[in-house]
């Protein structure tokens, strides 16, 4: 059964077409690399799956259930996570703050005033979940913006892996890190797998694509053009689809 | 601690400083009477600054502020003194008039996709343009006992105004940094483009905002009202700036993202304390504004400051 | 072209239009300094030339002629009449209501004794009025404001402000005319300035009705 489908995706910007007609299924704990040139249509792509964009036709399919109208919140709530080329992170506000945006739990202060945001739970989950990652930071209060790279990129993992995601999809993740990084970064990716988790990598870095990846997705002018299995295929033949010379 | 309550150390000092002089140069600064009369008279312009601390803390700004006040001053008076409707319609028409404005700024930043700046700067026209209207130009004078309670009674020798600007203030304080509509009005402000992907409805936020901050401005208005007894279409004129000017002392990053209506409290009370004081030591006109200036300027660079040396 | 340029309130500087070619005809308004002046009578008229206590000045916007004029034309009257009474704050109130309020406030606590509040305007003065009731202070302060307008009228009326000094404009705008129409016939106007009177407006004066100026307070 797969866990994301995609029928027949379309989506123009004014006069610009820049997704035209795709079919995909992404299977639970594949972990699929999505490659092509700028102007592919990936980030297009990914953008509607996560319903910050809306489709001008098609039908997404998640979980066999019908989410091609459904608000980003909502797909966010079904599992489907995405951690963004600049992180979206919100720079002034603190490390768990950022990790349970927009889904904040509550409780009711002192017994009856509603609507307190739990910040002894935030605090105490994302300090976990950070932990967990590995990461070292001085405190959970420190305001995003004075991390560095890859603290703020481990902040961005921690907020799509919180709350039980069934796909991640990652924007370019380690074009900004430092090699040691990278490494954890792949590593992280292998535990997802393991997990159940399926993932989609956006990379221009081939070299993470072949690691990470078992099957490899071209995209070129807003199709798809190739569909690999990573142990058939080699970087050239990759490089040749996405410069559009193959065949 | 003092983070954990949204305070910047900064703005207390410069509160405790600036009192602590104020103390010495007149032996009458620290009377019970005289500080709950800094507080009144922080009252009107500090329920509009709670209201510039919501907005400019998810990156918009309210420039209407001010005529809204007047509007809503004018509204509550003509209700009950000029078509004699029973007292509470004062409240009900400063509050509604208020509310309504605010919807309209937010209904035209949302959906017109005007800026902020431009919607509001246009409502600061209209709305004291309707004020002047609805007035005739001339303030509406003699309102009920019940209202001139709300301005100028004292109960329990605490000016009603002080109760009407703490209750404000406390339910503010808890809805910006304890809810989750604060949590999404600070990240709005920080990254618009986070909010929005994290699921935050940015349209439904901010029109929540300047009903908000209409709101306030319609409670300021009412304050106004109450204290001089009148309707007066002119209340409330440049009162936006001192607004402003309160929240960026309190902390406010004026580009939004952070902001702590506790902190802006105590950018009100520098501003009230120094106004007192110059009063108290019947400062003439010129250097009272020279005095003012300076004291913005001082408070806003310990701010920076204190950023400089964190980052 | 021949148009005869009439300044109506005095806003036009006559040196200043006179260097840019353009002549004026004559200013009409009101005696700024007379109003205020006039509000310091009342009150040393009210309380007494031998009165003494502090009194409180609560000008206009900082830098405003009017403002200006009508405070200086008050404090001046004063010490001349009665110098026991002495301005112990000239304070800005803008124009605003609300900040009169607060410079009562504050100058009351100040100077507990406070016996007049003279405002550069009647808005100003309503605040004051409204605050020094608030603060029980009614039997000892007089407030005194200028313009003579609706609201002042009515608080007169109801016994809370002591008094205003009503500008006339009707009377302004029906002089200003009568002039123009004489200037059309040949008659020529010496004056560069021509003042209008103001006059005292108490409960009293309103309450009776009979003075005949009363019929050009609008």
């Amino acid at each position: 059964m797969a866990l994301l489908s995609l029928k027949g995706l379309k989506k123009s910007f004014g006069s610009i077409e820049v997704l035209r007609g795709i079919d995909l299924e992404i299977n639970p704990s594949e972990v699929v690399g999505l490659v092509g040139d700028n102007g592919a249509g990936k980030s297009t792509l990914m953008k509607s799956i996560t319903g910050v964009y809306s489709l001008d036709e098609g039908r997404i399919g998640f979980q066999n259930q019908d989410v091609t109208t459904l608000p980003p919140g909502e797909r966010r709530a079904r599992g489907i996570e995405m951690i963004y080329q600049d992180l979206a992170l919100a720079p002034q506000q603190d490390i768990a703050n950022n990790i349970f945006l927009g889904r904040e739990p509550t409780k009711r202060l002192w017994g009856f005033l509603p609507g307190f945001v739990d910040k002894e739970k935030i605090d105490a989950e994302a300090l976990k979940m950070i932990d967990r990652l590995g990461a070292r930071i001085p405190s959970i209060h420190v305001p995003v913006g004075r991390l560095s790279g890859g603290q703020q990129q481990t902040v961005a993992i921690a907020r799509a892996l919180t709350f039980d995601p069934k796909l991640v999809i990652m924007d370019e993740p380690t074009a900004a890190l430092a090699v040691r990084e990278v490494e954890g970064v792949l590593k992280l990716i292998e535990q997802m797998r393991d997990a159940g988790i399926a993932v989609i990598l956006i990379s221009h870095r081939l070299n993470d694509i072949f690691a990470a990846c078992q099957r490899i997705v071209v995209l070129r002018r807003g199709s798809v053009i190739a569909d690999l299995q990573r142990e058939a295929t080699d970087m050239n033949e990759v490089v040749s689809y996405i410069v559009g010379a193959h065949g | 601690m003092l983070s954990r309550l949204h305070i910047r150390l900064e703005s207390l000092i410069v509160l405790v400083v600036l009192s602590a002089g104020m103390a010495l140069l007149s032996p009458v600064f620290l009377s019970v009477n005289n500080l709950f009369n800094i507080i009144l008279a922080t009252a009107t312009f500090g329920v509009l600054a709670i209201g510039a601390t919501f907005v400019i803390s998810s990156a918009g700004l309210d420039l209407s502020l001010g005529s809204v006040l007047g509007l809503s001053s004018v509204v509550g008076a003509a209700l009950v003194v000029t078509l004699e409707w029973p007292w509470y319609f004062a409240i009900l028409g400063s509050l509604i008039a208020g509310t309504l404005a605010g919807a309209v700024n937010g209904f035209i930043v949302t959906r017109g996709m005007v800026p902020a700046f431009i919607v509001t700067l246009g409502m600061l026209g209209i709305a004291r343009g309707l004020a002047l209207i609805i007035s005739g130009g001339r303030g509406i004078y003699g309102l009920p006992n019940e209202i001139l309670f709300l301005g100028q009674a004292r109960p329990l020798g605490v000016p009603t105004p002080v109760f009407i600007l703490a209750l404000v203030a406390i339910i503010s304080h808890y809805i910006l940094a304890h809810t989750r509509f604060g949590h999404h009005t600070l990240a709005l402000g920080d990254n618009e483009a986070a909010a929005k992907a994290t699921g935050i409805d940015i349209n439904r936020q901010r029109m929540l905002l300047y009903m908000l901050s209409g709101l306030m401005a319609g409670i300021a208005g009412l304050i106004f009202t109450a204290r001089v007894n009148t309707g007066d279409p002119t209340a409330g004129l440049n009162y936006e700036l001192l607004a402003i000017t309160a929240a960026i002392i309190g902390g406010t990053n004026l580009f939004g993202g952070r902001g702590s209506i506790l902190g802006t409290m105590i950018g009100a009370l520098i501003m009230g304390v120094l106004q007192n004081g110059l009063n108290l030591l019947a400062v003439q006109a010129y250097y009272q504004q020279m005095a003012i200036g300076m004291v913005l300027i001082a408070a806003v660079w310990l701010d920076q400051v204190r950023d400089r040396k964190r980052s | 072209m021949g148009i005869p340029v009439v300044d109506l309130d005095g806003n036009l500087d006559h040196k200043i239009a006179a260097d840019a070619g353009v002549d004026i005809s004559f200013s009409i308004g009101s005696d700024n300094v007379a109003a205020g002046a006039q509000g310091a009578e009342y009150l040393v008229n009210k309380l007494g030339k031998n009165a003494k206590g502090p009194v409180l000045v609560i000008e206009g916007l900082s830098g405003n002629i009017t403002g200006q004029k009508r405070a200086r034309g008050f404090s001046d009257r004063l010490a001349q009449l009665a110098p026991g009474l002495k301005v112990v704050a000239s304070l800005p109130g803008d124009w605003d209501r609300g900040k009169a309020a607060n410079i009562t406030n504050d100058t009351l606590t100040a100077n507990p004794g406070l016996v007049a509040i003279f405002a550069a305007n009647d808005g100003m003065a309503l605040g004051a009025v409204e605050t020094v009731y608030a603060a029980g202070k009614q039997s000892q302060v007089t407030v005194i404001g200028v313009d003579g307008n609706s609201d002042a009228v009515k608080s007169i009326k109801s016994g809370r402000l002591n008094a205003s000094v009503a500008q006339l404009p009707y009377l302004v705008g029906k002089q200003a005319v009568e002039k123009v129409a004489a200037m059309k016939k040949g008659t020529k106007v010496d004056q560069d300035w021509i003042y209008v009177p103001t006059m005292v407006l108490t409960k009293d004066i309103i309450d009776k009705g009979t003075e005949p100026m009363l019929k050009y307070v609008k």
